[in-house]
């Protein structure tokens, strides 16, 4: 069968539209979209834009986390993340920075589910930052389900990425129970990671401690800061009655390359993990808390890393790492012209190899040349 | 005589009642040879058609007319309408042939296609109707030419009726296309227990007019599959190109695409299929914002998901679906995941095979690769949407043939509920009221409905996972329905409607569908006998009897009729502990009147059907007045007006009389309770409400009066013992019987139907047949209509009907759904 088909179903056929979303198959090791749409340095020109504006524009969270604790729903206007799908990229400048504040008037109202999309999601590290052994935590996150969890009126709430209600119980978070609930504006919003079996949330994310929100404090700001707070609060780490899910806090790695320096990324990387691991994510120092995809937290699978970052990982943390060879990553032969016939047979077996991860950088570049 | 008619078809108040009455002659089935009548049924034809082009120019565009027109002028279409299709089935033969009538005969058809354009669900069917039969007459004139190299054939080649009809089908075609309707209907309901469900009608209006559009389209492809093609592809540019673009128009379209599935020769429908999703993809890409394209992507997926047979030879194309579907159950936007799921479980069902075996240039079989990754696929659905998952997976499982390597599978399967499961039963170990905790239990409750689902899929190989599992569920059982039980008899029935003790309900419920479930799948009696039995025995129907009637699950009694079956005869032994448990309980519960606890009234004469059947030695055993209990609990079970009920209870009875008839402690049986069940048999018999079931009434009294008329039955039923022989005791018994209740009827009445109930019985149909002849003669007294007395006959007639369709529907290739047609994946 034509194989252009196969390449365009698996390529350009989505909803969401984009390209670098962890639920896609990563671009290097699928080698699909470098023909037309290069994805590469276009990741770093957005992360640039990103901290510029993050710069610029502060906004009043105030409100914003009041309404998720209390779960109403609320009207906004058009806001970037419609011009990010509908409008190209260049144009969203200008408009999210005129910002929805000047041409209010004009712009269309939208109803704001107060639970859906409020996580901040990454994308697949595609660039690597020219700063990102300076600028770049890492955590490790164990496997799980990512949700938004807050703690408000006497009650704790879970809810998944989509908004569906996962589960309501009693926290020792303030506001989470009775316990703690001090006063109606006690609420927390956590990102947080699910462990059913061991009844845990992996606290990956802080958004708003008793009533405060960080969303636009830094990183590490905020991983300063639910460090302390959760050390702070007694039991909310263990499991008991008034406690049934333990909270407890992801640790934070630099992203040094020398595995001889303690809690660098190499370090981390060389030894095994207590815990199943999902994969790796990064994040710019000073990124805020932003929904939705954000170019300052990206993404990558254990074993991925040698290929991308160039830093060795140790057998003992893959292991613990289960090694999928992809299945989300076809590979697949981009459309052969008659011209390059000859050339197809080759290709299709730098591709597999690819596929498992056993290609480095330099040698993908090369085959996507021949084969643009 | 309708020529005088037709002098008023012009005048407009007359013409809808002249076009009715037209209809009415149209609708006249003559014989072929009958040229009298053929002479005036095309003179007929000729006249209508020449007033009708006056009134209406053949350039009217009807759709629009409808739309602006009257009442009247709108009931003059669909008479026109309803006149056409019934003259043109009836009598086209005769005109067809008569060259000169010919363009009349494609005026009346041009007509036809303006109204089929019409925008009323009616009119619309009533052209569907006579479409569908036209275009199924032309396919079986000539069954195979089009499908043997359609592109070779020329126009010139095609037979002289098609040839005729070619034009005028060209436009039914892109009507169809242009037309089609919802092919399944999805309900999103939510169920007692809170819980969201999405279920799948199967019989709506809108379905069925899918079925018979689909035929229709499927036909006029087998007649001409260029046109076919070239329509839909022509349709599809128009959605790309902007011009004819909108959600409707696209759905519409793709259904129709989706609809001819299998009709096309391989080649020509993979090509088809390729220009297809090419475009659509294009599309998808150019549409912006979500909504968009998720509506072409869910199109797409629908596409798809209806041309196995091409997925299935192509496997780098199926492997690249399924992923991309994985993609779609991380998708937000609404609708998006629920549409990944369903598309995944239907390609999972019919190309399940190919997802156990290796592929060409892979490394292992893709069910591996899925496994692996489950985890990551399924986190963010939603549990509804996860037990859907988990049963597609299923289904692939259920493929592998390989004991081993299915084993394997089924654990890496199940290890993500497992985890989850085996920590709660740990903690519940420890500290008992785990269970009593809200989220735990609806953790549990998600867990069993994700085993249930995979069993429904995988089968009998399930029994490793349910081994697993099974001691501790019957074990929490226990304790969650002795927490309900409490709790029903502090605080009253309504604590049922409470969260928490829903949520404990719907555990105990998952965990009886699962043993059901299993059990009926299971291919080893013994391994049921001797395994899984006892501890259910134990935990389960002991449960049962100590709770209070409102906390007992009716879904224990079809579990019990489940075994019963499964087991047969070797049951038998374990008959009376059961029988012990439930009976009493339950028929307490039941014989207070005709209305409370349906379900377990249902399930509980089940329960007694499959002993019955099954382990009627086990029934000899029961104490009398408990036999007696039992008798009359069948007695009380057919006159029951919930129609299932009553068949049941009739079915019991049949059976028990029969086994009763071949055996020694038969006589026994007969003396006690022969005269009353007649009795009983009679006043259900004369009770209209229970016409329904006159054959089995009819056949009950006949195995009845031929035991007695054989002397079957040894010791004298009469109690005085005063008739010379039971025959002759029954018929006196009957007739006064009758003549008690009927006063009015004459005694040589009496006496002719006794007689015939003595004569006829070897017959059924026949004594059927007077008994209901009695039946009118009673009914014709008290003035009641008789017309429901054939009711059934009429029923299996059109059951007979359908059948023979189905038939002859197998043998056109693609008129059948793939997802309906049973073939070798699904086995």
């Amino acid at each position: 069968m034509d194989d252009s088909l196969l390449y365009q179903f698996q390529g350009f056929f989505s909803v969401g539209g984009d390209v670098n979303a962890p639920t896609r198959p990563h671009p290097t090791f699928s080698s699909l979209y470098k023909h037309k749409r290069a994805g590469y340095g276009e990741q770093e020109t957005r992360r640039r834009r990103l901290l510029d504006e993050q710069r610029s524009r502060r906004r009043d969270h105030a409100d914003y986390v009041r309404k998720i604790a209390e779960g109403e729903e609320w009207e906004e206007e058009m806001g970037e993340e419609e011009l990010e799908e509908d409008i190209d990229p260049d144009h969203v400048d200008d408009a999210s920075a005129a910002g929805a504040d000047v041409k209010e008037g004009e712009k269309k109202k939208r109803r704001v589910h107060p639970y859906r999309n409020q996580l901040m999601m990454s994308e697949w590290l595609v660039d690597v930052p020219p700063d990102f052994t300076d600028n770049w935590f890492m955590t490790v996150c164990p496997v799980g389900k990512r949700c938004l969890v807050i703690a408000n009126k006497r009650t704790t709430l879970a809810y998944s990425r989509i908004g569906a209600f996962i589960n309501c119980f009693p926290s020792l978070l303030p506001g989470g129970c009775r316990r703690t609930f001090y006063s109606p504006r006690d609420y927390c919003i956590l990102d947080c990671i699910l462990h059913s079996p061991s009844r845990t949330f992996f606290v990956l994310d802080l958004m708003c401690w008793g009533g405060h929100p960080v969303y636009d404090s830094d990183r590490e700001f905020r991983a300063f800061w639910l460090h302390t707070k959760i050390a702070e609060t007694k039991g909310v780490g263990e499991h008991a009655k008034i406690n049934p899910y333990a909270f407890k806090p992801l640790d934070s790695f630099s992203c040094g390359r020398d595995p001889g320096v303690e809690g660098s990324m190499a370090q981390v990387l060389s030894k095994s993990w207590p815990l199943e691991v999902d994969g790796l994510l990064f994040f710019h120092k000073s990124s805020h808390y932003k929904r939705g995809t954000s170019p300052l937290a990206v993404w990558l699978k254990a074993h991925m890393v040698s290929d991308i970052l160039g830093v060795p990982v140790a057998e003992e943390f893959l292991e613990c790492a289960p090694r999928m060879s992809d299945p989300l990553a076809t590979p697949l032969e981009p459309p052969i012209t008659p011209a390059s016939e000859k050339r197809g047979k080759e290709e299709e077996d730098c591709e597999t190899e690819m596929a498992s991860g056993a290609l480095m950088d330099s040698q993908v570049k090369e085959v996507d040349m021949t084969s643009s | 005589v309708y020529i005088v008619s037709l002098q008023f078809l012009n005048v407009p108040a007359f013409r809808n009642v002249t076009l009715k009455c037209l209809t009415e002659v149209a609708g006249i089935q003559t014989s072929s040879t009958n040229t009298q009548y053929s002479e005036q049924f095309v003179v007929m034809f000729t006249l209508v058609m020449t007033q009708l082009k006056q009134m209406l120019p053949l350039a009217t565009n009807i759709r629009e007319a409808f739309k602006n027109g009257q009442d009247d002028e709108q009931n003059f279409i669909q008479n026109l309408a309803l006149f056409l299709c019934t003259f043109l089935k009836e009598h086209a033969v005769l005109i067809e042939p008569k060259p000169e009538l010919q363009n009349t005969l494609l005026e009346a058809l041009h007509y036809l296609v303006l109204i089929s354009e019409v925008d009323e669900k009616e009119i619309f069917k009533i052209c569907l109707e006579y479409w569908n039969s036209l275009a199924a007459d032309l396919y079986r004139e000539n069954p195979f030419s089009s499908s043997h190299s359609p592109m070779l054939l020329s126009q010139q080649n095609f037979p002289p009726r098609r040839q005729l009809y070619l034009t005028v089908l060209s436009k039914v075609r892109l009507v169809m296309i242009s037309r089609m309707a919802k092919p399944e209907e999805v309900l999103v309901i939510e169920t007692d227990q809170g819980e969201v469900v999405r279920e799948f009608m199967k019989d709506t209006d809108a379905i069925n007019m899918y079925k018979s559009m689909r035929e229709t389209l499927v036909y006029l492809t087998h007649l001409d599959y260029a046109d076919t093609e070239n329509i839909m592809t022509e349709k599809l540019y128009k959605q790309v190109d902007g011009t004819e673009w909108s959600w409707k128009n696209l759905n519409t379209l793709c259904w129709a695409i989706g609809s001819i599935s299998g009709a096309m020769h391989e080649d020509d429908e993979k090509r088809f299929l390729v220009t297809v999703i090419k475009e659509l993809l294009g599309l998808c890409e150019l549409k912006r914002g979500k909504d968009n394209k998720a509506i072409v992507a869910s199109n797409i997926m629908y596409i798809v998901g209806q041309y196995p047979r091409f997925l299935r030879a192509h496997w780098k194309f199926l492997k690249t679906v399924v992923n991309k579907l994985f993609e779609f159950m991380h998708e937000t936007h609404d609708g998006v995941q629920d549409m990944a799921c369903d598309t995944f479980i239907k390609i999972a069902q019919k190309c399940r095979r190919h997802f156990v075996q290796v592929q060409q240039l892979e490394v292992m079989p893709f069910i591996e690769e899925i496994l692996n990754h489950i985890r990551a696929i399924v986190c963010d659905l939603q549990p509804h949407q996860v037990h859907t998952f988990y049963e597609a997976v299923g289904y692939m499982i259920q493929a592998q043939m390989d004991s081993v390597v299915q084993e394997r599978l089924i654990e890496k399967y199940m290890s993500l509920p497992n985890d989850i499961w085996d920590s709660v039963i740990q903690r519940a170990t420890v500290d008992l009221t785990v269970l009593q905790d809200l989220d735990t239990i609806k953790q549990l409750g998600h867990i069993l409905k994700t085993n249930v689902k995979a069993c429904v899929a995988v089968g009998h190989p399930f029994v490793l996972q349910l081994g697993r599992i099974y001691l501790d569920m019957v074990n929490v059982y226990k304790v969650l329905s002795e927490n309900i039980s409490s709790a029903v008899s502090v605080s009253g029935e309504l604590v049922t409607k409470q969260p928490l003790i829903a949520g404990m309900r719907t555990v105990k419920k998952e965990t009886l569908k699962l043993i059901t479930c299993w059990v009926s799948k299971s291919q080893d009696p013994v391994m049921v006998r001797e395994h899984f039995l006892p501890p259910l025995l134990d935990a389960i129907l002991g449960d049962y009897r100590r709770n209070v009637p409102e906390a007992r699950e009716p879904e224990v009694l079809s579990t019990v009729s489940t075994i019963v079956d499964k087991l047969e005869a070797q049951a038998v032994d374990d008959i009376p502990p059961i029988m012990d448990a439930l009976f009493e309980c339950t028929l307490e519960m039941v014989s207070k009147n005709l209305e409370d606890f349906p379900e377990h009234r249902t399930n509980f004469f089940r329960m007694l059907q499959s002993v019955t059947q099954h382990c009627f030695a086990a029934l000899m055993k029961i104490p009398p007045a408990q036999f007696k209990l039992l008798m009359d609990s069948i007695v009380w079970a057919f006159k029951h007006t919930m129609r299932n009920v009553a068949e049941i209870g009739l079915n019991v009875l049949l059976l028990l009389l029969q086994k009763f008839s071949v055996d020694q402690v038969g006589t026994q049986f007969f003396q006690t309770y022969f005269i009353d069940l007649m009795q009983h048999m009679f006043s259900v018999v004369t009770d209209s409400s229970h016409t329904a079931s006159l054959t089995m009434h009819a056949t009950i009294l006949a195995f009845m009066f031929s035991l007695v008329e054989e002397d079957k039955i040894t010791a004298p039923l009469s109690t005085t013992a005063q008739a010379s022989s039971n025959a002759v005791y029954i018929q006196q018994y009957v007739a006064e019987l009758i003549n008690t209740a009927y006063p009015h009827l004459q005694d040589a009445q009496v006496k002719m139907f006794v007689g015939g109930l003595f004569h006829l019985n070897n017959n059924i149909p026949a004594f059927k047949e007077h008994l209901r002849d009695f039946l009118v003669q009673i009914k014709e007294y008290s003035g009641g209509n008789s017309e429901d007395l054939f009711l059934e006959e009429r029923e299996a007639q059109l059951k007979q009907a359908a059948k023979d369709k189905r038939q002859q529907q197998l043998a056109v290739p693609g008129i059948i759904n793939p997802h309906d047609r049973p073939d070798e994946m699904q086995e």
